[in-house]
């Protein structure tokens, strides 16, 4: 087709071959939008190089069953009339040649490329079919011509959103980023819910195992306490929460927040955490200098009974 | 902000032309294609999104297409070039498409 020496005497547009145009999605606004929707139709068939009028007119003589052709391969089975304004005369200005020419013209669009027109009816979009505008471009008959063979039958039905083809998760990528944006969003949404839920049960959980505590004997209690108040002296010491104390710390926030009595280990926590808030960081440097002090006066023990020790093992030896 | 005359219109075609791996490679808008003003958009130096807008700007003033589908829109956010042909004229051209929100590069 290509070697159609009608076709190669016509204008293509290079920066279309440039960016390697090889199909498209026509999208149509407003309520003329399937007039101009043709037009860009034909003007980009022109562009690319798929059908030019000239070639369009030397293949007059086509078989019309290229129109059932079409019609039948894009599953589109009517061609519509309106009745209203220039579609009328666009119709009846649509001889039968003129509909075989149309037709080659469809076919010539999708010929050497092959999805041009496939695309096209895939992506359509905008406003109702008719209430045309009238336009002195020239570019109009080009447009009828497309409309007698393509432009009611795979135009003809325009609706008002997407209708996006069956192989667009695999062509059109921004289908494809839209849908993962709004799962990125719902899965945050959800995880935020599952993170309450979790935290929810955890603490609902926790609060089960203090119930099932308080049911204990009481030697168990007292040493369940017992292990509380290691646990929280480690703390005073070291500045490090066990696990184990913290959950059972949360638990007992949860308890004091909500008003009831906490469990007699707590309020040693509390004493033991208060001055760790109210001073803020320097605790760990009053620990470090604590311990510090400690170990030079551990020395300064150890360094004074060795003294003494060599004093009294030096003086038996020598005397 | 110039004098140069904006024109607005709701009726038009444009195209997301694919390339050979049916990836959107760039937009395209012939001049017969429109309502009205293809003298605008065939003289246009600029495409610029505007909200639910895009508006060829020119010398010779503004086309403003209203409210293009969201496709055209997210094409646009993703920095296709726009082709303007016109078949009539043998024109063509191509304009970098901006977004009014994003900052100049």
């Amino acid at each position: 087709m290509s070697d159609d020496p009608a076709v190669q005497t016509s204008w293509k547009s290079k920066l279309l071959a440039d960016l390697g145009i090889k199909s498209g999605a026509v999208i149509e606004h407003g309520p003329a939008g399937a007039k101009c929707g043709r037009a860009l139709t034909a003007a980009l068939a022109v562009a690319l190089g798929c059908a030019s009028p000239a070639h369009a007119q030397e293949q007059a003589n086509l078989d019309t069953s290229a129109i059932s052709t079409i019609t039948a391969q894009y599953g589109a089975s009517v061609i519509e009339q309106h009745a209203s304004g220039d579609k009328v005369k666009a119709q009846q200005e649509t001889s039968l040649s003129k509909l075989e020419i149309a037709s080659e013209l469809g076919s010539a669009i999708l010929d050497p490329q092959g999805t041009l027109l496939k695309a096209s009816t895939r992506f359509v979009i905008g406003g109702a079919v008719g209430a045309l505008t009238d336009s002195k471009d020239t570019g109009d008959q080009a447009a009828n011509i497309a409309s007698a063979a393509i432009g009611s039958t795979l135009f003809g039905p325009v609706v008002g959103a997407y209708i996006i083809y069956d192989q667009a998760q695999e062509t059109y990528a921004f289908v494809k980023e839209r849908q993962q944006q709004k799962l990125d969003e719902k899965l945050s949404q959800v995880a935020t819910r599952i993170e309450r839920v979790q935290a929810e049960e955890v603490m609902r959980i926790r609060l089960e195992e203090r119930q099932n505590r308080s049911a204990l004997p009481e030697d168990a209690k007292i040493a369940d306490q017992a292990a509380l108040l290691k646990l929280v002296e480690d703390f005073k010491e070291t500045g490090y929460v066990e696990p184990a104390l913290q959950a059972r710390v949360e638990v007992e926030k949860a308890v004091d927040k909500a008003g009831f009595q906490t469990e007699a280990w707590y309020s040693s926590y509390v004493q033991a955490s208060s001055p760790t808030q109210q001073v803020g960081s320097p605790t760990t440097r009053d620990r470090f200098l604590a311990g510090l002090n400690n170990l030079n006066a551990a020395m300064e023990a150890r360094d004074s009974l060795r003294k003494d020790e060599s004093a009294t093992m030096h003086v038996p030896g020598l005397r | 902000m110039t004098a140069v005359p904006a024109v607005e219109i709701q009726s038009f075609g444009i195209v997301i032309g694919c390339n050979e791996a049916k990836q959107p490679a760039c937009l395209i808008l012939s001049c017969d294609a429109l309502q009205e003003g293809g003298e605008l958009a065939r003289a246009a130096t600029e495409a610029v999104l505007a909200g639910p807008d895009l508006m060829l700007v020119g010398t010779q003033g503004t086309l403003v297409l209203k409210n293009v589908a969201e496709a055209i829109r997210e094409a646009a956010l993703a920095k296709l070039p726009l082709v303007v042909i016109d078949p009539n004229t043998e024109h063509e051209s191509l304009l970098q498409l901006r977004h009014e929100g994003a900052a100049d590069e």
